[in-house]
C-alpha cells in the first residue's frame, strides 16, 4: 500500500487532519494545472480550493484501481476548470501572436518577449487542445494518465497534444530558416 | 540561445507555480467546517467494496429482474380464469 492509500484510510477511518498531507503532496500539482488554465490568480486558489474539498468529500469512492489518487484528483480539477470556462461569456478565439518581431530572435527579441508570444499562443489554443498541451508537456503526464483524467482515447490526446504543439512552435519555426 | 531552448525554458516557467504559504490552512480550515465522517465502519466498507465488483453488481441486478417479473406475474395472474 504507497503513501497515498494509507492516508487515505486514516481520512476514512476518521482522521480528518490526515487530510492535510494530501493537500501538502498535490497543492502544487494542482496550482498548476488550474493556473495553466484560468490565470486569475484569486480564482485558481479558489478552485484548487473546491477541488480538494470536493476530494475530501467524495474519498470514499476513490478506488485505487482506477488509477493513482493523483489522477483522480486532477480529474476532479479539471472538470471544475471546465464547469468554470463553460460558464463564462463564450469569448471569439483570440488569433495567434504576430509573428514578425520573432524573425530575429538575436537581435530583436527578449526572452521575456518570447515568453509573453508562447504565453499569449497558449492562451489561444482550444481549450481541449491547451488542456492536453498542459498535461503532457508542462506536468509531464503520461499518456494513460491523460487518457484516464480526459476520458478520451490514445489517439484523440495524442491528436491533440501534437496540434497544440504545431500551433506553438509554429511562432518560431520559422526564424529558423 | 535558440528558440528551441527558450521553448523548454518556457515550458519549465509555466510548471513553477506559487502557492500560497498559508493555502494548505485554509483548505484544511474549510475540512473541519464540513460534517466529520466519523469514520466508516466495517460493514459500510465491505458493502462499498462488495458493491464494486461487477458480478455482484450483475447478480443484484437479475435478482431484482426476477423479483419485478414475479410480482408482475403475480398482478396479472389475478386476471387469469382458473
Amino acid at each position: 500500500m504507497d503513501d497515498d492509500l494509507r492516508t487515505i484510510q486514516r481520512v476514512l477511518d476518521g482522521d480528518s487532519d490526515a487530510f492535510r498531507e494530501l493537500v501538502e503532496r498535490y497543492q502544487t500539482m494542482l496550482h498548476c494545472l488550474i493556473g495553466n488554465l484560468l490565470p486569475d490568480r484569486g480564482e485558481r486558489e479558489d478552485l484548487a480550493q473546491d477541488a480538494l474539498l470536493s476530494a475530501y468529500m467524495n474519498l470514499a469512492s476513490y478506488d485505487p484501481r482506477e488509477g493513482r489518487f493523483s489522477t483522480w484528483l486532477l480529474t476532479i480539477a479539471r472538470n471544475k476548470c471546465l464547469n468554470r470556462l463553460r460558464k463564462r461569456t463564450p469569448q471569439p478565439m483570440e488569433p495567434l501572436p504576430d509573428r514578425g518581431d520573432l524573425r530575429n530572435p538575436a537581435d530583436a527579441l527578449a526572452e521575456t518577449e518570447f515568453f509573453a508570444h508562447l504565453d499569449r499562443a497558449l492562451e489561444a489554443l482550444p481549450l481541449d487542445q491547451k488542456m492536453a498541451f498542459v498535461l503532457a508537456e508542462i506536468q509531464g503526464l503520461s499518456q494513460a494518465e491523460i487518457c484516464r483524467i480526459e476520458g478520451a482515447p490514445v489517439g484523440t490526446v495524442k491528436s491533440r497534444i501534437s496540434r497544440a504543439k504545431e500551433r506553438l512552435r509554429a511562432l518560431f519555426s520559422d526564424t529558423s530558416e | 540561445m535558440g528558440c528551441e531552448e527558450k521553448y523548454e525554458r518556457w515550458k519549465r516557467t509555466r510548471a513553477e507555480v506559487e502557492v500560497p504559504d498559508d493555502f494548505a490552512e485554509r483548505v484544511m480550515a474549510s475540512v473541519h467546517q464540513l460534517p466529520q465522517r466519523g469514520g466508516t465502519s466495517l460493514l459500510r466498507r465491505w458493502i462499498m467494496a462488495v458493491g464494486q465488483s461487477r458480478i455482484v453488481q450483475a447478480t443484484a441486478t437479475a435478482l431484482a429482474l426476477a423479483v419485478c417479473v414475479l410480482r408482475i406475474g403475480g398482478i396479472l395472474a389475478i386476471f387469469v380464469p382458473r
